[in-house]
């Protein structure tokens, strides 16, 4: 999965739970909106509700004062179908808000309009009528009627309450007051009906009527007292219209009301307090009917404000989700331009880079500093790549080259080897002695040389030489020394010392050129003798026939080092079987593989337990021995041994 | 501006040059002089701000110069012939390091191609 898939997989669960929560926010933020709407249709409803029951009600009062004559029948007065047309507009209302509930109350209350409007008709046909005492009976009889119409209203507005609930604690307060003020207003139209049955009765019936009344007054102002505790909770300018209806009541009204009723016991001063009673009458209905839009426009005003809250809610959580969304599109964009974008080309350049592809690549505008550093970064890595492929490629030319010059140089030196080798003798017998030598060089070419020869009849000379170092230099000054080595013993006449001849050797020697040891001598089969000279060289030795191994000679100073050098000569006997050794230090100074030099001590030692072996033999040892110590390929210096043997 | 200079006793020779005139100056004002001290690349961001180059006369006059990168030519160890240049005559903020490592790139081919020549002249 690469670094877009996974953000794209991260970034979409984020967007998703978002989404999600925003969903979640904005539903509750709308549904609340919504109850308060409903809410406030409700209440809005409801107190049409209520203001066509009060209507309802007062209707009801005009007909109770027309049964009891008190007043007279006015065509202007628009009985009952002015309710009827108020509850027919919150049925509509109702039927409007689309709730199923709310629908089957607005059934219900247009089955009540049609009852009321039968009602209306049945009020028109009553006052038709020329019997007052029929009409009244009629008049009273309709009242009971529309009490039950009032009734059931009354039960349809709280079935309305339980649907719209409330939602906070003013709201039910504000349920308190208006119950604590249709509660008074019942019983006020109850008690104030009652009162006008009462008028239209004889005195000598009314007793009844008038206890009846009383008790209900009682019930009425032990409603007062024990809800007047309970509104006592509630904020004052709530409560404030409920105490002025029941201050009005218990100061005023009920008084007033005392007065008639006594009134109607005794029939002194009717007139007069039965016109007080209507005043008061009206003044408590005033006052009702002020508390009811009071209380009405209270709870309109709440539920607005608590449906602009909610409204705000709803739109700030509207703007909250747009905000977050536009904040989320601006970080995508913002990562996959200036993040993920820039690591895809980076990713690209790196691979670019390993496979070997270096062309140069744009500097690229990288806004965050970061990646910018990388790109930088990568910039240095391909200039390392770019000069270590040229780096290699000057590397594999000089290889090429040196490959070249190595292979001329092995040629050169395979050549000069070959030359070397041509130079030197072949064993086998001269005059009365046998040579056998053995030759081995460390390099190509090697320091060591050596020669033998006869110098007249029964004479023979011979020479080896170790020029200091080895390899080609020394490969080519050991021919320029041999030749001078070979000029020096030719000339040699018989009787002439072989030190003079060192000498002279020495004293021309090339002093640019390297140093050398050698070893000079002469052997002589007819006096049985041999003599030689020593220059730096290591010790010859004389093997009697039978006898001990003898080193021979006193040193001397290598050839090329001080010109006048004197060297001395030393004879020997050399009888038929004894053998003459010369070899140069390569014999025993090669180390092993622990880096040990073999010692002269211990090839003395090595040559004294081999002096049985024949000549041949005896060479082919000492090859088995430098093999087993250093081996013929690993030598650190060339090796040259010569064995002269007398026949 | 750009250029490939040499550096004689005396003077400073401009081998290749882009938006430059001249193709020798006096060796005692060129910039690369503190080029081929060292190994690496050497800046001045603003030669105003360093007390090496505010007086200097081709920073007072005529180029102006306000911004100097050199990478030494190395031909052998601790051998710089001179130097492959950049000249602005505006200030810079910033001379990465990748912009150092292609310098040195530009200054080793340079030398490349001058050794290269000298191998065929030879």
């Amino acid at each position: 999965m690469n670094i877009r898939n996974a953000l794209s997989v991260v970034l979409a669960f984020f967007s998703l739970s978002l989404v999600l929560f925003s969903w979640s926010q904005g539903t509750v933020a709308y549904k609340n909106y919504q109850r308060v709407s409903e809410q406030l249709t409700i209440d809005s409803a409801r107190n049409s509700l209520l203001a066509a029951t009060v209507r309802l009600q007062d209707d009801s009062y005009k007909i109770a004062q027309l049964g009891s004559a008190v007043s007279e029948f006015s065509s202007s007065d628009v009985i009952l179908n002015a309710a009827a047309d108020q509850l027919r507009n919150v049925a509509r209302v109702l039927n409007e808000t689309g709730d199923v509930e709310l629908r089957r109350l607005s059934a219900a209350l247009l089955r009540e309009v049609d009852i009321i409007s039968l009602y209306a008709a049945e009020f028109a046909n009553t006052v038709a009528l020329q019997d007052r005492d029929i009409q009244s009976v009629q008049l009273f009889q309709l009242l009971a009627k529309l009490d039950l119409v009032r009734n059931r209203l009354l039960d349809i507005r709280q079935a309305l309450l339980q649907e719209a609930g409330f939602t906070t604690t003013t709201m039910a307060s504000l349920h308190l007051v208006r119950t604590y003020v249709v509660t008074v207003n019942s019983y006020f139209h109850d008690i104030r009906v009652g009162i006008l049955q009462e008028l239209q009765e004889d005195i000598g019936l009314r007793a009844r009527g008038i206890e009846n009344i009383r008790d209900q007054t009682q019930s009425l102002l032990a409603f007062d007292i024990m809800y007047s505790n309970v509104v006592e909770l509630v904020d004052d300018d709530i409560r404030r219209s409920a105490e002025s209806l029941s201050d009005t009541l218990t100061t005023f009204y009920v008084p007033a009301q005392d007065r008639l009723l006594l009134g109607l016991e005794t029939s002194a001063e009717l007139e007069a307090v039965q016109d007080a009673w209507l005043g008061a009458t009206e003044q408590v209905d005033q006052l009702i009917e002020n508390a009811l839009v009071s209380i009405f426009e209270r709870s309109q005003m709440t539920l607005t404000s608590d449906r602009n809250d909610a409204l705000s809610t709803l739109r700030r959580s509207l703007a909250i989700s747009f905000f977050v969304f536009l904040t989320l599109g601006f970080s995508l964009f913002f990562i996959v331009r200036h993040i993920v974008s820039p690591l895809d080309e980076l990713r690209g350049r790196m691979q670019n880079i390993v496979d070997g592809n270096l062309k140069p690549f744009a500097k690229g505008d990288f806004l965050l500093k970061d990646i910018h550093a990388i790109a930088d970064a990568l910039r240095v890595f391909r200039i390392a790549e770019v000069q270590r492929d040229r780096s290699r490629h000057t590397q594999l030319k000089l290889y090429a080259q040196i490959s070249e010059t190595h292979q001329m140089l092995q040629s050169d030196m395979k050549s000069a080897a070959q030359v070397q080798l041509a130079l030197l003798p072949r064993p086998g017998k001269i005059a009365d002695f046998y040579f056998s030598t053995f030759f081995e060089p460390s390099k190509m070419l090697a320091g060591d040389t050596f020669d033998h020869f006869r110098l007249s009849e029964n004479r023979v000379g011979l020479f080896q030489i170790d020029v200091a170092g080895h390899g080609a230099a020394a490969g080519l000054v050991s021919v320029a020394a041999q030749i001078a080595a070979r000029r020096a013993l030719r000339s040699l006449k018989p009787h002439i010392n072989l030190a003079d001849a060192m000498s002279t050797l020495n004293a021309h020697w090339n002093s640019e050129l390297t140093y050398f040891t050698m070893v000079m001598a002469e052997l002589d089969a007819t006096s049985n003798t041999g003599k030689l000279v020593q220059a730096g060289h290591p010790h010859p030795l004389l093997l009697k026939k039978d006898g001990p191994l003898t080193r021979l000679g006193n040193g001397g100073l290598p050839v090329g080092v001080v010109s006048d050098a004197e060297f001395e000569e030393i004879e020997f006997p050399f009888h038929p079987g004894d053998r003459l050794i010369i070899f140069t230090d390569g014999a025993y100074e090669n180390a092993n593989k622990n880096n040990e030099i073999y010692t002269e001590e211990r090839f003395l030692q090595f040559l004294t337990d081999n002096v049985a072996c024949d000549t041949n033999n005896l060479v082919h040892n000492v090859r088995e021995l430098l093999k087993a110590w250093s081996g013929i390929d690993n030598l650190s210096d060339d090796v040259s041994l010569m064995v002269v043997e007398r026949l | 501006m750009a250029a490939v200079t040499l550096l004689t006793k005396d003077i400073q020779v401009l081998k290749s040059r882009i938006g430059i005139d001249v193709d020798q100056t006096p060796r005692n004002l060129a910039f690369c002089n503190y080029t081929i001290l060292e190994d690496r690349v050497f800046v001045v961001l603003d030669t105003l701000n360093d007390e090496r180059f505010n007086e200097h006369p081709y920073t007072k006059n005529d180029p102006f110069i306000r911004f100097y990168a050199g990478a030494p030519l190395t031909y052998l160890t601790d051998v710089h012939l001179g130097a492959f240049c950049l000249l602005d005559s505006n200030p810079r903020a910033d001379f990465s390091r990748g912009d150092m490592a292609e310098l040195t790139d530009y200054a080793d081919q340079a030398v490349q191609i001058m050794v290269e020549q000298l191998v065929q002249n030879d």
